[in-house]
Formats: structure tokens, C-alpha cells, sequence
């Protein structure tokens, strides 16, 4: 069973999150700011990361990052809401910063899983 | 302290000068003297050059004190005439001073002259004073007259009794009177006042109770015009009379710019607001949105709930592209501007609407090619939608017909969009633009189009005009500067402190940095920005790069700061040592790792901390280059 790490600041969306990927067979392991989802990732060794990047202080680039360092293979898939810079440039900034595949929300699952499962396959 | 005293004697005995001299030096004068001996002389001497004073003997061998006098009146001077004698009877005396001289002093009491003479000059000064503030006075009534008569203001003299007694002539052109037709007459009683009694009668009332009144008032012109006019009402004495000043002033065209300004601010402060919710209203969306599907795919079998997951998905799609137009809108969205030639967007964008709208609507496009704009492409697809979807709406009642133009006037290229609809009220156009301001039927609009026409074409800086007459038809008209190509190839459409148009472009950037992602991110940002990059993961690379090219091909390297073999800072005084003026940014996630000494060695340099915002890392590049 594949694990994957949940990283958003925004509690029911992870926990919508969660509870869809748990349905089709994922253990999912949720963080809501870049630290603790750092240590978790650590910890767990998740076999891929959802990521937010509007997060406060603008987490989720830095985590974006600090991951690609350590871990260059790791799936990462970033999501984002958009906000005053409008949704495309933190997508394309985290695109640029080594993210597998971006979306903005509201994204559908299905579209998510499916992209998930793309990352996954051997 | 001795005046000097320019006296033009008549004396013909030498004995009698002398002593008058002497008694006027005693006295402190210093004196001036001409001298003439007889009536021709003092007809020459007077013109001569000017005197403060001229002494007379009375009796002298030829000729007499009448005659001096009479030709020193001839003159039309002004200063004082003085006769001295030894004997004149009372009579000759009383018919000098008649004729004009100041005064009579005789010769045994001569000890009189000074103190004569020094009153004269006396009251001559004053003669002159009062003659300077009377043709002062003269001159400022002028003045007065004039600011009241040729002042822009509108203003009306009446008395107690509201009798105009003056009007001015900004009054008249504004409500095409004729001075004769008004003066005379009762205030309340000429036409534009007619409508406003208890205008008039406000003022006054506030006006007896001790209050400097001035108001606000609607007021038709000769035009047929609406001006708003703000009126105050002061007393004024006048030669002990006590009138009236109304005084007017158009605020009609303060007032329009000031809505304008209104809406404008409006307009940004929804559209500051709008950025700020969409991000958390997009996250709210996603979770509705991902439930939604989750009970779609569990609600198999059991069509109801298929169809209450179904309407929530749908809505939520319409929710997400809600949001995208209030971005659009509160953003313009971040489009790349061209020079482009509307034609085609124009018509490309008339097929989509010909789709769209009812068969009902006639269709009517002249389309010029060539007049091209600095535009995005997008920006203009969505004026020439916004547009036309108004005016179709605009005519769903009743056929019509929908007419657009495309041409030029001036160094405008112009978009005319014209229907024969229902129009708009004055009312309603007041609130045109105005963001989520609609009058369509709820789920119809969203009320933000003409919001974002106006938007657009105020970042265009063009202009939109707004023709409309209700049960006619309504014609916008929008003008967009026409671009000529020359100096402005591209503009990004960030935030203005983000645009590096102004940077030379015959100049470099090497960006340096271990980390290819990094390294493809800043390439990307800058080239997008219309700057030529050049980039290398290795600092060794990059050193071997710089000293391969001539001096002067980079205007500034962007480096990281920690990279292996070489350092940032190690690389940066090694490149200066081939090119004194180039300059660095340091890319570093530990600020203290460059110490400040090492930036002021190196001249310009700047620290960025990781992660670098594009706003911040573009800005410093703007202040390197400008």
C-alpha cells in the first residue's frame, strides 16, 4: 500500500483529502505546515507528497525545495488557490522549483487520482 | 538736519536776494537758488527744470507780482507761489492770494519766510499724497469692478429686498440673460430660480440668523445643461447700504470628476478585496467540490443522490469560473502585450457572438484591418464580448440590430459597439461600471463586464464613452491609443514595479546556481521579462563563461551564494577583477554568511534571502539598471 503525505494549511480540504484516498486503498499521513509535514516526511518516508503552496510564510515553496534536496525522486504534486499573485504563477513557480504535476484548486479527484497513480507506477 | 530747497526768486535788487538768502541759510535751508530780475527771465527760467518753490518781489522795476503770477499760472504747476515785498496794500494782497499765490510775506518781516515757506512745502506733500491714494483708489475701484464683472463665478448684487442691483457677466452667459432684462428685477423671479423658491429663501433665513450660508444647488443653463452650483450669501456695505452678495460657483465638472474618481477607487478596492477572498473561497470549493464527487461515485444505483451530487458539482463549477472573473478582473490577469491588430480578434470574437445571440438581432460589423494597438489578445476578446453580450441582452425583447465598428481617429484606433435596445436610464448609467452592478436577472450576469471593459481600457489608458437613450439604443465607444512600434515591443503586464522595460537590452545577466531548477526558474522569470540570460551550475563554468566574453556583456551576475569549489562571493571578486562594473545579486538561505564589509568591498551588491520573490529579485535588478 502506497503512503502519501498530505501537506495543506487548510483542515477540511485534508480531511476531504483523506478520507478520498483512503476509499481507494492510500495510507494517507497529513501535516498542515511545511515543519511538521518536513519531520513526518522524515519519519515515514511517504512514496508521494501532495503539497499546498499557499500556505503562511510561503511554506510550501520553501518545503518544495528543501524536499527537492534531499529527496530529487520523490513524486511531489503541488496544489494551490490561488491568491494575489493569481493561481498560475505559484503553480509555475512551483513547477519550476521541480513539482511533478500541479493543479489548481478546486481540483477534481478523479483528476488527482489519476495523476497520482501516473506518479506511482513502477 | 538741512533740506535742500530749490527756490526760483524773482528779485531784482542784488541787496534783497543776498538777504533773503541769508535769512533762509539762518533758518537751516540749503538752498538752490535761480534767479530772475524781470518777467522774461522767469518765463525762461520756470521751464527750465523743476522748483519746489518760487518767491516773488512784488514790485519790480518793469513788471509786477500779477504779471509773474500770471505767467507762473500759465504753467499749471502745482508747487507754491510766494510774493515778498516791501509795501502792498491790503487789496493787491487779498487778489494775489485770489490768483493763486500761497501766501504773502513782507520784507520787514521777513523772520514770517521760513516758517511760510516750510508750512507750504508742507501742505504741498500733502496735496500730493492725497492726489497718489485718490488715483489709487480710482485705480483699485477699477480692479474691483472688473474681478466682479469678469469673474467665473456666477455673482449677483441684490438689496434687502432681493432687487438685483448688479449681475456679472459669467451670470448671464451661464443662463443667457441680458443685463437690461435683469437688473432691476426681483432674484426669485428669473427663470432658473424659479424651481428653487425655497433655495432662496433657506439662504436668507440662515443668512438673518448670523450664519454665512452656502449650499449645494441643481440648476438648469442655457443649454438645457444640469449644473450643480454651490451658492453663498453674504452681506456687503455699500456707501452705508446694506446689500447682498450671491455668490456662485460651478462645481459641475469638480462633481463629475470626483464621481469618476469614486468609481475608479471603488473599482479598486473590490478588486483588492476579490484577490484576497478568491484564494480561501477556492479552498472552500475544493473541499465542497471533492465531497461532492465522493458521493457522486458512492451514489450508484440510486439516481436521486446522483443527481443532488451532480447539481452541487455543477454549481461548483460555475463557482470556480465565478472566481477566475473576479481574479481576471481584479487583476487584469498578468497578459503579455503585444502590438497586434484588433481586426481579427474582432471578428473572430463576432463569430463566437453570432452563435450566441438570438436570430432576432442583425448583425452588422465594419471591420478596418491595421490599426494596431499595444494590446493582449484576450483582454480585447473580452471588451468585444462584454460588449456585445450587453447589447444582445439589451434587444431580447424586440428585434434589432447589433452594429459593430472598428476603425481609427486620430492616434486612436476606435471600437464602436452600437444596439437598438432598451437603452439605459441616467440613472442606471451612473452605476454602469461599478463591479457586481447588474441589472440583468439573477444567474444571468455576474455584473462584472462592464467592470472589466473599464478595467482593461484604463489600463490601456484609452477611454470609453457611453451614448444611450432610453427606448433607443445604447453606442459605446472605446478608443485605445494606436501603437506605432517603435520603442515598445513588449510589455509585461505584472505589477508595474515587476516590468523591467525599462532595462537595456544590449546587456547580460549570468545567473549561477547548483540547483538546475533554480536555475531554469530565474531564466524563465527573466527572459519572460524581455532580458537576455545566460546561466551556468558550476561557479568554475561560470568564471570561465565571464572571462570568454568581452568586458561589459553582463550588467549583473544573480548568484547563489553557497556552491562548491567556489562561493558566490569568491566568484564575485574574482569577475570584478575583469569587469569593475558589474553587479551582484547573492542568492543565500543564511544571510550571515556574507558579511557586510564584503558587499561594500565588492560596490554594488545586494543580498537576496531565499526563497526570492520575483517582485524582489525584479526590483533589484531595476534598481542596479536605472
Amino acid at each position: 500500500m502506497s503512503t502519501i503525505l498530505v501537506i495543506d494549511d487548510n483542515d477540511s480540504y485534508r480531511a476531504m483529502l483523506t478520507m478520498f484516498l483512503t476509499e481507494k486503498e492510500f495510507m494517507v499521513i497529513q501535516a498542515d505546515n511545511g515543519k511538521s509535514g518536513w519531520k513526518l516526511l522524515h519519519n515515514q518516508k511517504p512514496n508521494l507528497v501532495i503539497l499546498d503552496i499557499v500556505m503562511p510564510d510561503q511554506e510550501g515553496i520553501e518545503t518544495l525545495i528543501q524536499l527537492r534536496k534531499e529527496y530529487p525522486r520523490l513524486p511531489v504534486i503541488a496544489i494551490s488557490g490561488g491568491g494575489k499573485i493569481g493561481p498560475d504563477n505559484y503553480l509555475k513557480l512551483a513547477k519550476a522549483f521541480g513539482a511533478d504535476e500541479t493543479f489548481e484548486k478546486p481540483v477534481s479527484n478523479t483528476v488527482l487520482l489519476s495523476a497520482i497513480r501516473t506518479l506511482l507506477e513502477p | 538736519m538741512s533740506e535742500l530747497l530749490r527756490v526760483l526768486l524773482v528779485e531784482d535788487s542784488d541787496e534783497d536776494a543776498e538777504l533773503f538768502q541769508r535769512v533762509l541759510q539762518r533758518e537751516g535751508f540749503e538752498l538752490e537758488i535761480t534767479r530772475a530780475v524781470n518777467a522774461k527771465e522767469f518765463s525762461a527760467f520756470i521751464d527750465q527744470k523743476k522748483y519746489d518753490i518760487v518767491v516773488s518781489d512784488f514790485q519790480l522795476i518793469d513788471t509786477n507780482g500779477f504779471k509773474i503770477l500770471e505767467i507762473f499760472n500759465t504753467r499749471h504747476l502745482d508747487i507754491p507761489f510766494i510774493t515778498v515785498s516791501g509795501r502792498v496794500g491790503e487789496e493787491n494782497a487779498v487778489r494775489l492770494m485770489r490768483k493763486g499765490a500761497r501766501d504773502y510775506v513782507m520784507k520787514d518781516q521777513l523772520s514770517r519766510l521760513a516758517p511760510v515757506i516750510r508750512r507750504e512745502l508742507e501742505e504741498y506733500r500733502a496735496r500730493r499724497e492725497n492726489e497718489y491714494f485718490e488715483r489709487k483708489l480710482k485705480e483699485s475701484e477699477a480692479k474691483f469692478s472688473q474681478v466682479f464683472r469678469f469673474s467665473p463665478d456666477p455673482v449677483v448684487i441684490t438689496d434687502d429686498k432681493l432687487i438685483i442691483r448688479e449681475i456679472n457677466y459669467s451670470y448671464l452667459a451661464m443662463f443667457g440673460l441680458m443685463i437690461d432684462e435683469v437688473v432691476g428685477r426681483k432674484i426669485d423671479t428669473l427663470a432658473m430660480w424659479e424651481k428653487h423658491e425655497n433655495f432662496i429663501h433657506y439662504l436668507l433665513k440662515m443668512h438673518l440668523g448670523a450664519h454665512s450660508p452656502s449650499t449645494e444647488c441643481n440648476m438648469t443653463d442655457a443649454e438645457g445643461k444640469e449644473r450643480t452650483i454651490h451658492w453663498s450669501l453674504k452681506s456687503i456695505q455699500v456707501n452705508d447700504e446694506e446689500l447682498l452678495l450671491w455668490n456662485g460657483r460651478d462645481l459641475t465638472e469638480l462633481k463629475q470628476l470626483e464621481g469618476k474618481l469614486q468609481q475608479t477607487e471603488r473599482i479598486h478596492a473590490i478588486g483588492t478585496l476579490a484577490g484576497g477572498i478568491a484564494h480561501d473561497f477556492n479552498n472552500i470549493l475544493a473541499v465542497i467540490y471533492g465531497y461532492a464527487e465522493m458521493g457522486l461515485s458512492n451514489s450508484e444505483g440510486k439516481p436521486r443522490f446522483h443527481r443532488y451530487f451532480s447539481e452541487i458539482i455543477r454549481s461548483s463549477d460555475r463557482a470556480k469560473e465565478l472566481i477566475k472573473q473576479i481574479l481576471t478582473f481584479s487583476r487584469m490577469e498578468e497578459g503579455k502585450r503585444d502590438i497586434i491588430d484588433p481586426a481579427p480578434i474582432v471578428k473572430e470574437a463576432l463569430k463566437m457572438i453570432r452563435a450566441t445571440i438570438p436570430s432576432t438581432v442583425e448583425l452588422k460589423a465594419h471591420i478596418e484591418s491595421g490599426h494596431h494597438i499595444l494590446a493582449n489578445i484576450s483582454h480585447i476578446h473580452q471588451i468585444i464580448l462584454n460588449l456585445c453580450t450587453n447589447a444582445a441582452y439589451a434587444m431580447k425583447k424586440k428585434p434589432g440590430t447589433l452594429r459593430i465598428s472598428l476603425d481609427s481617429i486620430e492616434n486612436f484606433c476606435r471600437l464602436q459597439v452600437q444596439d437598438t435596445g432598451v437603452g439605459i436610464t441616467p440613472e442606471t448609467m451612473k452605476r454602469i461600471f461599478l463591479p457586481y452592478f447588474t441589472t440583468k436577472d439573477v444567474n444571468e450576469g455576474t455584473g462584472l463586464g462592464l467592470s472589466v471593459v473599464h478595467g482593461i481600457v484604463e489600463k490601456y489608458k484609452g477611454s470609453i464613452d457611453v451614448a444611450s437613450k432610453p427606448g433607443e439604443g445604447t453606442c459605446f465607444t472605446i478608443l485605445l491609443p494606436l501603437s506605432h512600434g517603435d520603442d515598445e515591443n513588449n510589455i509585461t503586464d505584472e505589477e508595474p514595479n515587476n516590468t523591467l522595460s525599462n532595462i537595456r537590452t544590449d546587456q547580460k545577466i549570468l545567473i549561477v546556481d547548483d540547483e538546475p531548477s533554480i536555475v531554469n526558474y530565474l531564466q524563465e522569470l527573466l527572459s519572460s521579462s524581455g532580458i537576455s540570460v545566460d546561466s551556468e551550475t558550476k561557479s568554475i563554468e561560470a568564471l570561465k563563461r565571464f572571462l570568454s566574453v568581452p568586458p561589459q556583456t553582463y550588467a549583473t551576475v544573480i548568484t547563489d551564494q553557497s556552491m562548491p569549489t567556489m562561493t558566490g562571493t569568491e566568484l564575485a571578486y574574482r569577475l570584478r577583477k575583469y569587469d569593475p562594473a558589474i553587479s551582484f545579486i547573492f542568492i543565500t538561505g543564511n544571510e550571515e554568511s556574507i558579511p557586510e564589509s564584503v558587499i561594500r568591498d565588492l560596490g554594488q551588491g545586494i543580498i537576496l534571502s531565499k526563497p526570492v520573490s520575483s517582485g524582489d529579485l525584479l526590483q533589484t535588478l531595476r534598481g542596479f539598471m536605472s
